[in-house]
């Protein structure tokens, strides 16, 4: 007879010190959970509290209802608990009203001295607090704050550089392009999506600031202020794009600046975005200038995008085909030609493979 | 003096609205929702309705469209409040009859004129 296999032995003792130990630390986690909630909501009802007899007077203020003053010295007069918990609100306000009850609401948070304090704060050695600062500069504006919001467009932490570029697009200072562009392009970049809109409500001073760097001796610079001339919709700038697209030595440059034009839609650009797809140029050029151009809806570029669905670079024909589509019920008709052309195979498959898929894509082109 | 209805699930914007339509003598009736403000309309029937674009279950368009659908609240003029200044949306709303539109952030003193304005038309 052969003895059964011994199984891990387990101390008995070991097994009930471990359940009891993982049933207090259970317990710990759910005083720590409840009383942390009762807390939050202890804090929320005592801030409801000091807010509570302000907040009629803020909103009195916020809707244009103080001709004498009145509203405004006693908001500026209110004890200092109980402003603080009303600052917040008046800060919300600011950012959901205009005209004279933004310029009261404005007149209120410097009496109390928050702008001269958010001034002081742009420094300060917290990130939190440096990003509420250039939040509230860019709701107040006025003297000092594009300057200082400037200088935090280079500040270290990455939060607070996006919560300044929204706050100088906010405020659409023209002296705040250039450092804004300088932020585009810099070592550690802002991304175009942060800059871009703050460029765009700057205006004419964005183009100049951007056309200023777009000769800049590093390609990836170049390539950052092209693609951002055509996302701030700088139609006037379409001449300096379509010599990028022509002219400059990066590849990725000119094909940022095929995709611009194509965003801008100028007229102007048919022809050098024609010549961008070339069997010549590079791929990648020649299938972004070919989406170009049926984002632009060129009716001019039809025989030349027909002509591209027969490519032998698979990706530059597929383009073609979508751009066609893209173009409009021409486009559409000169695809539908080319899904006729063969449709059981011959020499021309592939094109007509192209048409019909891009055909198939869009039903409208299709039923047309 | 008007009944006018004001929806906005912002509780800022809406105590502003509230406070400055009431100033101007009108009667004015709270939601807080689209599904609020769609039952309010329907059982007070307002002279006049101001609504957020964006509010949670229904938007401002849904509550528009909603209203225009039914004989009862068809005639209830619409004002749109909207933070969205784009071209769609300002579409959608003519499109769904409401007669006119404020962008937010918006001017509490403009917003009174153009409630006044509707009103002055529809009597």
């Amino acid at each position: 007879m052969t003895a059964a296999p011994a199984g891990p032995v387990v101390d008995r003792a070991v097994l009930v010190v471990a359940v009891v130990a993982l049933v207090a630390v259970l317990l710990v986690l759910a005083v720590a959970l409840l009383s942390g909630r009762w807390w939050q909501r202890r804090a929320a009802a005592g801030r409801a509290q000091r807010v509570a007899p302000g907040r009629p007077l803020l909103v009195a203020l916020a809707a244009g209802d103080d001709d004498d003053g009145t509203l405004l010295d006693r908001l500026a007069t209110l004890p200092r608990a109980q402003w603080r918990a009303l600052e917040p609100v008046a800060v919300a306000m600011l950012g959901k009203v205009r005209g004279d009850a933004r310029t009261a609401l404005v007149a209120l948070l410097e009496r109390r001295g928050v702008v001269q304090r958010a001034l002081r704060d742009a420094r300060h050695r917290r990130s939190t607090t440096r990003a509420r600062a250039a939040h509230l500069l860019g709701l107040v504006g006025g003297p000092g704050a594009t300057p200082r919001l400037a200088a935090l467009l280079g500040d270290r932490d990455p939060e607070v550089r996006a919560v300044t570029a929204r706050s100088l697009g906010r405020l659409g200072d023209p002296s705040a392009a250039t450092p804004l562009v300088r932020a585009l392009v810099r070592a550690r970049p802002l991304p175009h999506q942060v800059v871009v809109p703050a460029l765009a409500r700057i205006g004419p001073a964005s183009r100049t600031a951007l056309l200023a760097a777009a000769d800049h001796h590093d390609p990836t610079v170049r390539a950052r202020v092209i693609e951002a001339l055509g996302l701030v919709g700088a139609v006037d700038t379409a001449p300096r794009l379509v010599r990028a697209l022509g002219e400059d030595p990066a590849v990725d440059v000119r094909l940022r600046a095929a995709r611009a034009l194509g965003r801008l839609g100028a007229p102007s650009a048919v022809g050098p975005l024609l010549a961008a797809t070339g069997p010549d140029e590079p791929t990648a050029l020649r299938v972004t200038a070919a989406q170009a151009l049926g984002v632009l809806g060129a009716r001019r570029a039809i025989p030349v995008l027909a002509g591209l669905v027969a490519d032998p670079h698979h990706w530059v024909a597929h383009t073609a085909a979508a751009a066609l589509v893209a173009v409009g019920p021409d486009g559409a008709a000169a695809l539908r030609g080319l899904a006729d052309a063969a449709p059981g195979g011959g020499a021309d498959r592939p094109a007509s493979a192209h048409a019909r898929e891009a055909l198939a894509a869009a039903p409208g082109a299709a039923a047309a | 003096m008007a009944m006018v209805l004001v929806a906005d699930d912002d509780p800022d914007i809406r105590d502003v609205v509230v406070f400055k339509l009431q100033q101007s003598g009108h009667d004015v009736l709270v939601a807080e929702d689209g599904g609020e403000a769609l039952s309010l309309a329907r059982r007070a029937l307002p002279d006049l309705a101001v609504l957020d674009v964006m509010m949670p279950r229904f938007t401002g368009l849904d509550v528009c469209r909603e209203l225009r659908a039914d004989p009862e609240t068809a005639g209830i003029p619409v004002i749109l409040l909207t933070a969205r200044a784009q071209e769609g949306d300002i579409e959608s709303g003519f499109a769904w009859g409401a007669d006119d539109y404020v962008t937010k952030p918006f001017s509490p003193r403009e917003l009174d004129s153009r409630v006044r304005a509707v009103l002055a038309r529809r009597r």
